[in-house]
């Protein structure tokens, strides 16, 4: 019982910590309210089932950052039967280097390039780049190698760098004709 | 590549930027190469920038908390877990428990049918001791008819002689150890020898009391292959159990150098 208690507890703290920045990550991931809810709750759901297995001194953010994406890897795989793994050749990598246009891009622009990704390589960027895992951490949490996660990592920065520069150029062209 | 440098694609240059695993020789390679470069130079710069500006997304919207309906949604499955958790070991147990008896009822409706109920028993035979130092009987006959199961026809309700002691009521019961009940009575009170679920070679406590039909009986001894002895009153009664004469005589003795020390 005892155990049961502190285990709880422990969990209870461990939601209190994370649980905004994991659902941020399911906002992320799932790009839609009411599905990171949904995500977000299976998530800790089988985090507390699986609690027994955490071993402490972990980081505790990225165990709950890997179930949370083992859960959407699945849910896609359920709802839209595609190949996570298989991915990264969906959409082509731009041609050209283009300029970074990134520091001043809006989140909405941001936001808006990200859902354009391919889901094997958004699940890289956003593990990566958004959620701070390394190369081996996002390679062990989506299931492939570390350099599928690299190409895959480099085809998403080329295609948002490039999305985020035309959404720049429209932005300065839209700037200038209403100053016209 | 990478702008006017060949050297190494921006995917390396980035996986190098990102410390991503890479061979001893290739990091050798870049760390030696990048910085008098400037178009691989630009290329980590620029990924600095993303990285920042990516670190920095969506912080003005960020969840400041979850979701009210999800974390009640959690609370209430790990209050669902608690409430299980304990139950779960008492119903493991209580299932056990109830797997015993009913293999406990199973395993007594299974056994032969002299294992006669004590509400079913005549009315208790009586153990004349005419005087003391004189041998001490039971009734074979009535006994053997409560017990015809346990005592074959050439296993007589032993005597023993009680040596002026006024010891000894002692029978024989070839029954497995706890498959007998057997009721007799002495002159003046009736007894109770419960067989009662010993196992061969047990011992009960020496001391152990029970009280049957407002009659206490106190248990003072138990060989590794007796069954019980019973004080009661000025009168000691042992049911024995399975054991050769020779040791019961010898037990018998003991049993009486035990009762001489304690009158």
């Amino acid at each position: 019982m005892s155990t049961d208690r502190s285990k709880q507890a422990r969990f209870d703290q461990m939601v209190e910590e994370h649980g905004a920045g994991i659902y941020g990550a399911a906002l992320r991931l799932s790009r839609n309210p009411d599905d990171a809810q949904d995500l977000l709750q299976d998530t800790l759901l089988r985090a507390f089932r699986a609690f027994d297995t955490f071993a402490e001194g972990t980081n505790e953010k990225a165990w709950l950052i890997r179930i949370l994406t083992n859960r959407y890897i699945s849910l896609i795989r359920k709802t839209r039967k595609v190949n996570i793994t298989g991915l990264d050749d969906e959409m082509p990598a731009p041609e050209g280097d283009g300029t970074i246009e990134i520091a001043g891009a809006l989140d909405e622009e941001i936001d808006c390039a990200l859902k354009s990704l391919s889901e094997g390589v958004r699940l890289a960027v956003v593990l990566v780049d958004l959620e701070g895992m390394t190369y081996e951490e996002a390679a062990d949490t989506i299931g492939i190698p570390i350099g599928t996660v690299r190409s895959r990592l480099n085809r998403g920065r080329e295609i948002l760098k490039r999305l985020l520069a035309d959404y720049a150029s429209n932005r300065r062209i839209g700037k200038t004709e209403s100053t016209k | 590549m990478n702008n006017g440098c060949d050297r190494f694609d921006r995917e390396t240059l980035r996986a190098w930027a990102d410390h991503a695993p890479m061979s001893d020789q290739d990091r050798r390679d870049l760390e030696a190469h990048v910085p008098s470069c400037a178009d691989c130079s630009q290329v980590v710069a620029d990924l600095a920038i993303y990285r920042e500006r990516m670190r920095s997304f969506g912080a003005d919207t960020a969840p400041a908390a979850m979701p009210a309906a999800v974390s009640a949604a959690v609370q209430a499955e790990m209050d669902r877990n608690r409430i299980w958790s304990f139950p779960r070991l008492v119903w493991a147990s209580t299932a056990a428990a109830v797997i015993i008896v009913l293999l406990g009822i199973n395993h007594y409706r299974n056994l032969p049918q002299y294992n006669v109920q004590v509400s079913e028993m005549l009315e208790p035979m009586d153990m004349m001791m005419d005087e003391p130092g004189k041998l001490e009987t039971s009734d074979a006959s009535r006994a053997m008819a409560h017990i015809e199961a346990n005592v074959g026809e050439k296993t007589p309700v032993l005597q023993v002689q009680s040596s002026g002691l006024r010891m000894m009521a002692v029978t024989v019961v070839n029954a497995k150890l706890g498959q007998v009940r057997y009721d007799f009575q002495a002159p003046s009170k009736k007894m109770l020898c419960l067989m009662m679920y010993l196992k061969r070679g047990g011992h009960l406590p020496s001391g152990m009391k029970m009280t049957y039909r407002g009659a206490e009986y106190q248990c003072y001894e138990t060989g590794p292959r007796a069954a019980l002895c019973w004080q009661t009153g000025d009168r000691t009664y042992v049911v024995f159990s399975e054991m050769p004469p020779t040791q019961l005589a010898q037990y018998a003795s003991e049993l009486r150098k035990q009762t001489d020390s304690r009158t």
